[in-house]
């Protein structure tokens, strides 16, 4: 009958915790670099923001980071600080209009909403909520354009 | 031998609890399915793509003024020959405590090309409208023709 050694139980675990370390420490360890263009002058010169440090300049900010990767989560970071973001991007990334719009949005909520939301009774806590059934009016376009085909769904 | 068997067993017996543990991220936010019926013709050829991109609020104005963001969502849609008709289900992310709070929601159209291999969006109501700065000639519409570029509403 095998016993357990327990002096293995530390090395055993941090094998499998890093077991995947190598392959994500890989494909993030490139540097590149970060460029916020702003609707109007940055409020701030230096900022923290999405995970590093943004130094701004007229209506341009600049920051190197690992990855490359761009996120609204992290536009909106920065645009809270130094205000409405209109260009995002790194050297092979970047957030379009409407990834953008959604960062802006948020951004000017989270300056605006400075009351925490409502949080229910305890008593209320196990109430089910009813999912509302939302349809919007329809957005319709018609350009100038001749449709050989029209695609449909 | 029998340390490498008692590794085995070891592994066997905290894999779970490992795997328990690296599981244990914070629940999904909720999310609220907003259906936007989509009708759109005549765009350009560059044109592949649409999308409807949904912002919810739990203020009454939120629709026109942003106050109580509470959340948003995207979904694409693919345009062929230069049109698309149908439902798009745009699935909101909610970052509020419960979908109880939301009063009101603005749904926006937007158009998406590809140029010389760059991908590029815009709202169609800042492509289309000829005061706006991203006016564009292509995004011309037809005279007399209904256009419906931002849908807002209330959530009840």
């Amino acid at each position: 009958m095998c016993r357990t050694n327990s002096k293995l139980l530390p090395a055993v675990l941090a094998a499998i915790l890093l077991a995947g370390a190598p392959l994500t420490a890989g494909a993030q360890s490139k540097r590149y670099a970060y460029r916020a263009e702003l609707a109007e002058n940055a409020k701030r010169t230096e900022v923290r923001a999405a995970g590093v440090v943004w130094r701004c300049h007229g209506k341009v900010c600049v920051a190197h980071g690992r990855g490359g990767n761009v996120s609204v989560r992290g536009c909106t970071e920065l645009a809270r600080q130094v205000g409405r973001v209109v260009g995002y991007r790194s050297e092979i990334k970047h957030l379009a209009d409407d990834q953008l719009a959604a960062c802006n949005a948020e951004a000017a909520a989270g300056q605006k909403t400075s009351a925490p939301p409502p949080v229910a009774a305890p008593a209320m806590a196990a109430a089910p909520v009813r999912m509302p059934r939302v349809v919007t009016e329809e957005l319709t376009f018609t350009g100038v354009h001749a449709s050989p085909g029209a695609g449909s769904q | 031998m029998s340390r490498a068997k008692g590794i085995v067993a070891l592994v066997v017996r905290v894999a779970p609890a490992v795997c328990a543990a690296l599981a244990a991220v914070p629940a999904a936010a909720e999310t609220l399915p907003i259906e936007v019926p989509v009708a759109v013709k005549g765009l350009p050829p560059e044109v592949s793509e649409g999308a409807v991109t949904c912002a919810v609020f739990t203020e009454i104005d939120g629709q026109t003024s942003n106050l109580g963001y509470g959340g948003f969502g995207s979904e694409r849609f693919p345009i062929r020959g230069g049109a698309y008709q149908g439902r798009i289900s745009v699935p909101v992310a909610l970052d509020v405590a419960s979908v109880s709070m939301l009063r009101s929601y603005r749904c926006t159209l937007y158009f998406i090309r590809h140029v010389n291999g760059q991908r590029k969006s815009g709202a169609a109501i800042r492509l289309t409208e000829p005061g706006e700065a991203e006016y564009r000639d292509e995004f011309r519409r037809a005279p007399g023709s209904p256009f419906v570029g931002e849908a807002k509403g209330t959530v009840e």
